[in-house]
């Protein structure tokens, strides 16, 4: 650091590194006795500070990391073999289903980068993962969603029951969707645990390239069903905006 | 049958990644807007490199160096979006160069890194990116591209020149 007051161009570098607390004590002393005696730089320190701040309370840490995986004891998936059985699982749901729903076709993908599915693994209530071939499951249980895109993407995942009633699992309910990471199966961030509605519900997952709003895709889905007027009939169409991934389930009552 | 936890590489310790992105998330930021010109496509940006900082983080021998990475890896991974996106192309534009001594400071962001793109020499560009985008003296700028105070000011002459050229085949 140029401990010339008069004569020194602010050294951006410096002051960087002591926001970010990257720098050796005696460098700070340095750096603080400087900052006391020049406004030039003490300005530009302020202003760092400030980026910092601002940063932090647009974008904090929580919904940078709604978009990437990471180290949980709550996130689970089935072991390598058991992927290629929950996978088959999982596309035997989407396209044997008896809700009208548009499966991913590989040949047909548009307002997407590459490919994008979601699929789910699922945790009974003994806390074992199990391989579930029906759709059914169980009030307490926890599902898992996995994602694959093989390209940056972006998500959002919602549900709906019955009753028209949508609860938004991704990311939250008025942000907009968020950028996904590449790669095959990685778990969202959260695991979803099964309310106490016994009924029929459909997952439905959202991909595009482009930035999709939470409340514009919830209401489309609010349309459809409105239109529909029951899940079976419930058409949820990809068009240029975005590919759709959905799952159907059935909850029943715990097994006695 | 058990479950497994995730065990892949590109797997985040939260509390690490959180540590990690409330001292640096805001300098990447501010360097892909710099670039970008757009809040939504500088915080995908920034996503992209704080993720090759996470994966790279033990590869640091001190703290020291993070930062002048950053510049350097920020500025190369912004400019590879825009060659891409072919968002930007050389464009000519008189006004903004008449008057060279008014360079730094009559010009915007994107005008001059629209001008940077029509300089192939990786050099020349990035001593006119970190002077004039970034705003770096020569010492800051010798830390993070190891070009010399000497051969900065060459290739920042450079560009001068290579703009003078232009001006001169329009006529203007």
């Amino acid at each position: 650091m140029n401990t010339d007051t008069k004569n020194h161009s602010v050294d951006k570098l410096a002051i960087a590194a002591y926001i970010c607390g990257d720098i050796a004590e005696d460098e700070k002393y340095r750096l603080e006795q400087h900052l006391h005696g020049c406004s030039e730089c003490k300005a530009y320190c302020e202003q760092v500070r400030a980026e910092k701040a601002t940063f932090l309370a647009r974008y904090p840490f929580e919904s940078f990391q709604a978009c990437v995986p990471q180290n949980s004891k709550n996130i689970i998936v089935f072991p390598i073999m058991y992927r290629f059985l929950a996978l088959a699982a999982t596309l035997v749901l989407v396209v044997g289903g008896p809700l009208l729903y548009t499966a991913l076709k590989q040949e047909s993908y548009h307002g997407i980068k590459g490919g994008a599915g979601i699929k789910i693994a699922v945790q009974n209530l003994a806390g074992d993962i199990e391989k579930r071939i029906d759709n059914t499951y169980y009030p307490g249980e926890s599902i898992q969603f996995l994602y694959s895109c093989s390209d940056k993407n972006y998500l959002i995942l919602l549900g709906i029951d019955e009753n028209g009633k949508v609860s938004i699992y991704f990311p939250d309910a008025h942000d907009s969707s968020i950028a996904l990471q590449k790669g095959a199966d990685i778990p969202l961030p959260q695991s979803i645990r099964l309310d106490e509605y016994i009924g029929k519900e459909l997952f439905i997952a959202f991909f595009s390239d482009k930035r999709l709003h939470v409340p514009d895709i919830r209401d489309q889905v609010l349309t459809a069903f409105n239109d529909a007027r029951s899940l079976e009939k419930l058409s949820v169409k990809k068009n240029d905006a975005f590919e759709v991934s959905a799952i159907p389930i059935i909850k029943i009552k715990p097994r006695q | 049958m058990p479950g497994v936890f995730i065990n892949r590489e590109a797997s985040m310790d939260p509390l690490k990644a959180k540590s990690l992105y409330e001292k640096y998330g805001f300098l990447i930021y501010g360097r892909c807007l710099r670039i970008l010109c757009s809040e939504e496509d500088a915080k995908d940006a920034m996503q992209d490199i704080f993720l090759k900082l996470y994966n790279n983080r033990e590869k640091f021998r001190n703290n020291e160096h993070i930062i002048p990475w950053i510049y350097k890896v920020s500025k190369n991974h912004c400019f590879n979006i825009i060659r891409q996106r072919r968002k930007f192309v050389l464009a000519i534009e008189p006004d903004t160069i008449a008057d060279e001594h008014a360079l730094e400071h009559s010009i915007s962001n994107r005008n001059l890194i629209r001008k940077i793109f029509g300089v192939h020499n990786k050099k020349i560009q990035d001593a006119v990116y970190y002077t004039y985008v970034e705003e770096l003296n020569q010492n800051e700028i010798q830390r993070i591209t190891a070009q010399s105070p000497a051969t900065i000011r060459r290739n920042l002459n450079r560009f001068k020149n290579s703009m003078k050229n232009i001006k001169k085949r329009l006529g203007i």
